[in-house]
């Protein structure tokens, strides 16, 4: 108890946040999808808050262009698995936190399987067919969804499928990425952080700033990006913040049951 | 009266600029039309536009002094 005590002190002599906010994160069950340049921050720092269970998803192992910024793997991981690695440094960090970890590609039956069983799920992927994927089961299972994503000077960070603390869901129902983009963009339309590039430090100022978010949520302090889009330019130092709304092209494109979610060729869907 | 336009993302990779001022056109759907004769390699770009930090609908009426924001999705990671 001391240690906890301790090791939180700074947190919970906040005023607002306290012991009870230290308690919400503690109980908390988090699921971080990616394991890269925003998934890296995330971890650290909802493990080094005390988030009592986080949920690391990735396939991926690490490589040299990797180290610009995802800050958890260094020269010796090269060729390791990122869930693995990144495992290892959360308990290096706080081993109160337990961890679960998952390997493979996120998919369909994945979501269905296991976000039942978490608070939040965070979009730390990199590419629109995952984006898309996760969005939709976040709405077919009314999962709570903080959103990030990057693209070379420039984040988007969102919380999606969540009214906004004092709001009813009779007064509107709360927004997802299909309200903002209803359809993904085929995959020669965007550039992807290989082909385009991105500095190092952005998905870090991306990934802290949806952390920061999913500690709000969980502890019920301050305001949330709940319905809105904040974008962040890195060059510019502007931070430019839409309010969301409903997108009736949305519902039309989604699937509405968990059958036709299973059947959506989400790779398809981007190519 | 002139209104003021931003791109952000890669939008800007298409139009060569960031922001630019243009007469109001009248509504979203007029400055859609507009904006994608005046910068061509928009029309197979996604964007989504805000009018003064909301998400506008085609139907809206542009208010004089007003700002757009044209917000492509990102996908990096």
């Amino acid at each position: 108890m001391k240690e906890f005590i301790l090791r939180y002190q700074r947190q919970i002599t906040l005023e607002g946040f306290g012991m009870e906010a230290q308690d919400k994160l503690t109980k908390a069950k988090v699921l971080v999808i990616g394991a890269g340049g925003l998934g890296c921050p995330i971890l650290q720092y909802l493990a080094a808050a005390g988030v009592g269970h986080i949920g690391i998803a990735d396939n991926d192992t690490v490589s040299y262009s990797n180290l610009n910024r995802q800050i958890f793997f260094g020269q010796e991981d090269i060729g390791k698995f990122k869930v693995d690695i990144a495992a290892l440094r959360i308990h290096a960090l706080n081993n109160l936190v337990k961890t679960t970890i998952y390997k493979q590609r996120w998919d369909q039956a994945l979501s269905i399987e296991h976000f039942p069983s978490y608070d939040i799920i965070v979009d730390a992927t990199d590419n629109f067919s995952s984006r898309y994927l996760i969005n939709d089961a976040c709405v077919l299972l009314d999962k709570p969804l903080v959103f990030g994503a990057v693209s070379k000077y420039e984040g988007q960070i969102a919380v999606f499928n969540k009214m906004q603390d004092g709001q009813q869901k009779s007064n509107g129902l709360p927004v997802n990425y299909r309200d903002l983009f209803p359809e993904p963009p085929k995959s020669d339309e965007v550039l992807n952080c290989a082909e385009g590039g991105v500095l190092g430090v952005l998905p870090g100022t991306i990934g802290v700033m949806q952390a920061t978010e999913v500690i709000k949520l969980i502890s019920g302090v301050g305001e949330t990006l709940a319905n809105q889009l904040l974008t962040y330019n890195a060059l510019t130092n502007n931070f430019f913040k839409v309010q969301l709304i409903k997108n009736d092209k949305a519902n039309s494109l989604m699937p509405n049951t968990i059958d036709s979610f299973m059947q959506t060729n989400y790779e398809q869907l981007c190519n | 009266m002139k209104i003021e336009i931003n791109f952000y993302g890669q939008l800007t990779d298409k139009t060569g600029c960031s922001s630019f001022l243009m007469d109001n056109p009248g509504t979203i759907a007029d400055f859609k039309k507009l904006v994608i004769e005046q910068y061509p390699n928009l029309s197979n770009a996604k964007f989504t536009i805000a009018l003064n930090n909301k998400i506008a609908l085609d139907n809206e009426v542009i208010p004089e002094n007003a700002k757009l924001a044209l917000m492509p999705p990102f996908s990096g990671g």
